[in-house]
């Protein structure tokens, strides 16, 4: 992908805005090039690419993300989507004013504050959206993720599932099938264990 | 719509959203941040005094200090160091005063949001203290759900299950005046349960509901 590269377990993201770090990640030049640390310790998406996951996402594509929290991994898309667009929806007052604030400074972030289950009050804004990203604990995320791949042109997306959300005392194992059960309408792609990062989160590449 | 659009529309629609009960946990947040501040400053203000003032300081308790005057301050005889800076000290003691004023204009705001939200249940337990039960539990959106054992165990620290519980209405004025603590505290949240349950769907108060609940936990002993 463009802007991202990789240098033993991390990742870096040429930075949109030089010489600023959002959340308090390195900065480091490499060949006179402005990067920003991007840990998979510290995001999902981080390490979903570092498990080999290839989004396919160019400079000009547009990302509908669901569950933008204070926009940590949003800045590193935003930093590789130079000249597309992300989608950020999320639910949480304390959370979204974050994320207007790094909208403000990243004119590529676009922010949405609402539940991701009321797709009605926003598909219409973002139907440009060409892949779909999901980190949202919630019992019925994969409810959620489905309901928002039917706004996404080609259905493809990635969906980060915490399983301890879908159930506590279920093994690992049977939440994985009752969650391929319920993508059996979309392709699987790849799928992953983001272990050693999160070892109750797993990553599902979908295509429709 | 552009991308200033969407800004726009996010900062509106969070405007609208901000509650009444989202104002009060951010109140009881900065309460709780002062109590733990006045407690660290308190601790080393008494360090500072027991230099000048060993034997009033060794002894003296956060209300001394916060009670101290500057021309009592002048008076106390003591055997530590002679030159004493005072200015800066009685500046030390302004502060504290300041922390305990910001405490109590907290609990007036908390009381009186608590009120408004929870008219029924306030009657029944000390505002502060649902306050402190309703963040816990993630706000009144999540009265629905609750049961009496949740509602007895929540401020537990041990969290134990269907064990007696020594959470946040164990620690109810009413609970401690009563012999039998454990038995007050499942009475407590059985009125409280049901007087939420009321505040939930109608926000009006119930004098006569009140009563009834009261009365409930007044035949404990
Ligand atoms: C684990 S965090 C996401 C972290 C983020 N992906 C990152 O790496 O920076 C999950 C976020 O989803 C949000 N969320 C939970 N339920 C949601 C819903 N129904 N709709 C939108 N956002 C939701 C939460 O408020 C939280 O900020």
């Amino acid at each position: 992908m463009n802007n991202l590269i990789r240098i033993g377990k991390l990742l870096y993201t040429k930075n949109l805005v030089p010489g600023v770090s959002v959340y308090g990640e390195n900065l480091r030049v490499i060949n006179g090039i402005e990067y920003r640390e991007w840990n998979p310790k510290a995001s999902k998406l981080a390490a979903c690419i570092i498990e080999g996951f290839d989004l396919k996402l160019e400079a000009n594509s547009t990302v509908l993300y669901l569950g933008a929290s204070s926009g940590s991994s949003i800045s590193h898309l935003s930093d590789i989507l130079v000249n597309g667009k992300i989608y950020g929806v999320e639910i949480s007052k304390e959370m979204i004013v974050r994320l207007i604030n790094l909208a403000e400074k990243r004119k590529n972030i676009y922010p949405i504050f609402d539940d991701a289950r009321n797709i009605d009050n926003y598909k219409d804004l973002v139907n440009d959206s060409v892949f779909l990203y999901q980190d949202i604990p919630q019992f019925d995320q994969v409810d959620i993720f489905l309901k928002n791949l039917s706004i996404i042109k080609e259905k493809k997306g990635l969906l980060v599932v915490k399983t301890k959300s879908i159930a506590v005392n279920k093994k690992l194992k049977e939440v994985l099938e009752l969650v391929r059960k319920q993508l059996k309408s979309v392709k699987i792609i790849k799928e992953k264990v983001l272990y050693p990062y999160y070892p109750d989160h797993v990553g599902f590449l979908v295509s429709g | 719509m552009d991308q200033e659009d969407f800004i726009n529309r996010a900062k509106d629609k969070f405007s609208s959203s901000i509650t009444e009960e989202d104002e009060m946990y951010k109140i009881l947040d900065i309460y709780d941040a002062l109590i733990k501040s006045e407690n660290l400053f308190f601790q080393s203000i008494k360090e500072f005094a027991l230099l000048y003032f060993p034997t009033f300081a060794i002894n003296a308790t956060l209300n001394d200090f916060i009670n101290l005057k500057i021309d009592e301050l002048q008076k106390i005889k003591d055997y530590g160091k002679k030159t004493k800076d005072l200015a800066l000290f009685n500046s030390f003691l302004m502060l504290l005063n300041q922390i305990e004023e910001n405490k109590k204009l907290c609990i007036k705001k908390i009381e009186e949001k608590c009120s408004n939200l929870f008219p029924n249940s306030s009657a029944i337990i000390e505002p502060l203290i649902l306050a402190r039960i309703m963040k816990e539990i993630g706000g009144s959106e999540k009265i629905p759900n609750l049961t009496i054992s949740k509602l007895q165990a929540i401020g537990n620290p041990k969290n134990f299950y269907g064990k007696p519980s020594f959470g946040f209405i164990y620690n109810s004025k009413i609970v401690q005046s009563k012999k039998d603590k454990i038995k007050a505290t499942r009475k407590l949240s059985e009125s409280l349960l049901i007087s939420l349950k009321v505040d939930f769907f109608r926000k009006t108060k119930d004098e006569n509901l009140i009563k009834k609940l009261l009365n409930n936990i007044s035949k404990i002993v």
